[in-house]
């Protein structure tokens, strides 16, 4: 086995093609999470990969072999569903040895697989219960342990944890990692959480339209996002957008934001901005490049001071995320509990601005990437 | 249909890993409920295997088998562990079962006529009341000797041995087991024709769960003491499929 590769991969609905030509390549063992909003093409993809939707169009190969007409029971992959398609009427037991009996599995090899897995899982004590009486994390597990069972070299998980409660969805978020740990097989993931997305993937495909945005790893995608799309979906709270003009100051780029100029620190890239001299562009701000005071680690003149107007302060705990507004701009920042601005007061603040993400106000597309 | 969907996949309060695990009559009641469409089902299987008579024992040691599995909480493939269980005890069953018919018959009739005498003379009520015990006790010993059959495959003289532990240690529950089954199928005689499917629907089944819950724990006691292994329950003992 030596991953998945979808070559120009379409898929149509008569008129209709809800993902476009999409190229990928999904090395062996990876942990591979398709991330989009509803309606992007993620779970089609998945579906194509799977083998319970066709393929109008492209090359999709695991391994070596073209799997294109391959039926889905011979691709040797197992899915996890976000409603569990479990059995109702059939014991967890069951459920778990059920795929291994259609494939004709001596009895012993089930029962050994079905303790060992419901051991890793632990769901030993469940064994013997219908779904009716499961929760729906347990539920959840059972379903993996259907998979897990036919010890296939894929695992498809179609948002398994949408279902459930935020608490049980982080537990189980670790629990499905660490199990990518021990298994040692190749994880493709659907979710439009993007905290999942972040927080499990070795690498994140991000999807729009039926189009691939960016590929790469969590922290890649979150430091350089190639477009705005990429850069308004990773991260929470989203960046901040705003529309600057650029303009030149002597050797140096300067941004605009109505009566405020500071400067655009592009390195060695600044041949780039020249195209935008005296045109707008899109300027990105994380959260946390937003601070009460002028952070130690940062020279004066890579930030820019501002004030801003709080519309809503919201405890977070370990943060505070003010929704202030500046110069007409919604923004959002992140700052320490000990933050005191209350709602409808004005604050000082400090942009860092040493990693701006900047973008063509036309094509919504990174300068800098 | 969308309701009936709609609870069949309703999610569940959950099962706690560590939750205190039931114990006599709750047990019973829960394991009735959990199994209860299986226990329909064997309780067809049960009534079509003893329909040649000759096979009834064999039918209920399998079908202890089977209500011994769903008391250790374990998975029961239905109609594949029946079928193996009929065939693997069914000499043993139908050995020991017309033994027992043989002494309890012969007891019975023993009670007949001395209840018959004792209406004359006092002193037949001695051995009457010594019929009465010889059935109650064999009555007893069969239900430990099929418990402990079908749950360790033990065999001869070491069943026997376990069986009489058995039914000397713990012979209470096992009575109230016996007088469950009987009160069924008193029930579906009285209120005949009301209760003509009773058999059909849980008589057999019930009451082999009603037996083999009642001397499951007399024959765990009885096989760890002899055997000297520990409670013989699913840990140890291999699972469902791999008794077969």
């Amino acid at each position: 086995m030596s991953g998945i590769s979808l070559r120009k991969l379409r898929k149509t609905y008569g008129a209709l093609t809800v993902v476009h030509d999409i190229d990928l390549e999904i090395a062996d063992k990876e942990f591979i999470i398709l991330v989009g909003p509803s309606g992007c093409g993620k779970s089609t993809t998945l579906r194509m990969i799977a083998g319970l939707e066709e393929v109008s169009a492209g090359e999709l190969y695991i391994g070596d072999e073209l799997v294109n007409d391959v039926p889905s029971k011979e691709r040797d992959i197992a899915m996890v569903f976000q409603n569990y398609a479990l059995y109702p009427h059939m014991t967890v037991y069951k459920n778990m040895a059920f795929g291994l009996q259609l494939r004709k599995a001596p009895e012993a090899e089930i029962e050994q697989k079905v303790r060992e897995t419901a051991k890793i899982l632990d769901i030993e004590h469940l064994l013997n219960r219908k779904p009716k009486a499961l929760s729906g994390g347990q539920r959840q597990r059972v379903a993996l342990g259907r998979a897990m069972v036919r010890n296939p070299e894929v695992f498809l998980l179609d948002e398994p944890l949408s279902n459930l409660d935020a608490k049980l969805r982080g537990s189980m978020r670790t629990a499905i990692t660490k199990l990518h740990r021990q298994l040692d097989s190749t994880f493709i993931y659907v979710t439009h959480d993007q905290v999942e997305a972040m927080t499990m993937a070795d690498r994140i495909v991000v999807m729009k339209d039926g189009y691939i945005q960016q590929v790469d790893t969590p922290q890649m995608l979150y430091d350089n996002p190639v477009n705005m799309f990429v850069a308004g979906f990773i991260g929470a709270p989203q960046m901040n957008m705003m529309t600057v003009t650029v303009e030149r100051d002597g050797e140096n780029w300067v941004g605009r934001f109505h009566e405020t100029a500071f400067p655009l620190i592009v390195g060695d890239k600044a041949e780039r901005l020249a195209p935008y001299e005296g045109k707008e562009i899109i300027l990105g701000l994380r959260p946390e490049n937003f601070h009460e005071s002028q952070p130690h680690d940062i020279a004066p003149e890579l930030t820019c001071p501002f004030t801003a107007l709080v519309d809503l302060a919201e405890p977070m705990g370990a943060e505070i995320h003010l929704n202030m507004t500046a110069h007409g701009h919604d923004m959002i920042a992140r700052v320490s509990p000990r933050c005191t601005a209350k709602d409808g007061e004005t604050i000082d603040l400090v942009a860092d601005l040493v990693n701006p993400h900047l973008f063509d106000k036309e094509t919504e597309q990174s300068i800098l990437y | 249909m969308n309701w009936l969907t709609n609870w069949m996949m309703r999610e569940g309060p959950g099962i706690p890993k560590n939750a205190p695990k039931k114990k006599g009559l709750a047990l019973f009641a829960f394991i009735l409920v959990r199994e209860a469409w299986d226990l329909f089902r064997l309780n067809i299987l049960m009534l079509v295997c003893s329909i040649p008579v000759i096979t009834a024992p064999a039918a209920l040691a399998a079908g202890m088998r089977i209500t011994n599995v769903m008391i250790e909480d374990e998975n029961v493939w239905l109609w594949r562990d029946f079928r193996r269980a009929f065939a693997r005890h069914f000499l043993q069953a139908t050995a020991w079962g017309l033994a027992a018919a043989l002494v309890l018959g012969l007891a019975g009739y023993a009670v007949y006529i001395y209840g018959q005498l004792a209406r004359h003379a006092l002193v037949y009520v001695v051995p009457t009341a010594i019929g009465v015990c010889v059935i109650a006790f064999v009555a007893i010993l069969t239900v430990c000797l099929f418990s402990a059959m079908t749950r360790f495959g033990l065999v001869g003289a070491r069943l026997l041995q376990v069986a009489l532990l058995a039914a000397l240690a713990r012979p209470l529950p096992v009575l109230a087991g016996l007088f469950f089954v009987a009160a069924l199928w008193l029930i579906h005689i009285i209120f005949y024709p009301f209760t003509v499917f009773t058999p059909v629907i849980f008589n057999f089944s019930l009451g082999a769960l009603a037996l083999a819950f009642s001397a499951h724990k007399a024959t765990g006691f009885a096989f760890s003491r002899i055997l000297g292994v520990d409670s013989p329950d699913a840990k140890t003992m291999a699972t469902a499929q791999k008794r077969a």
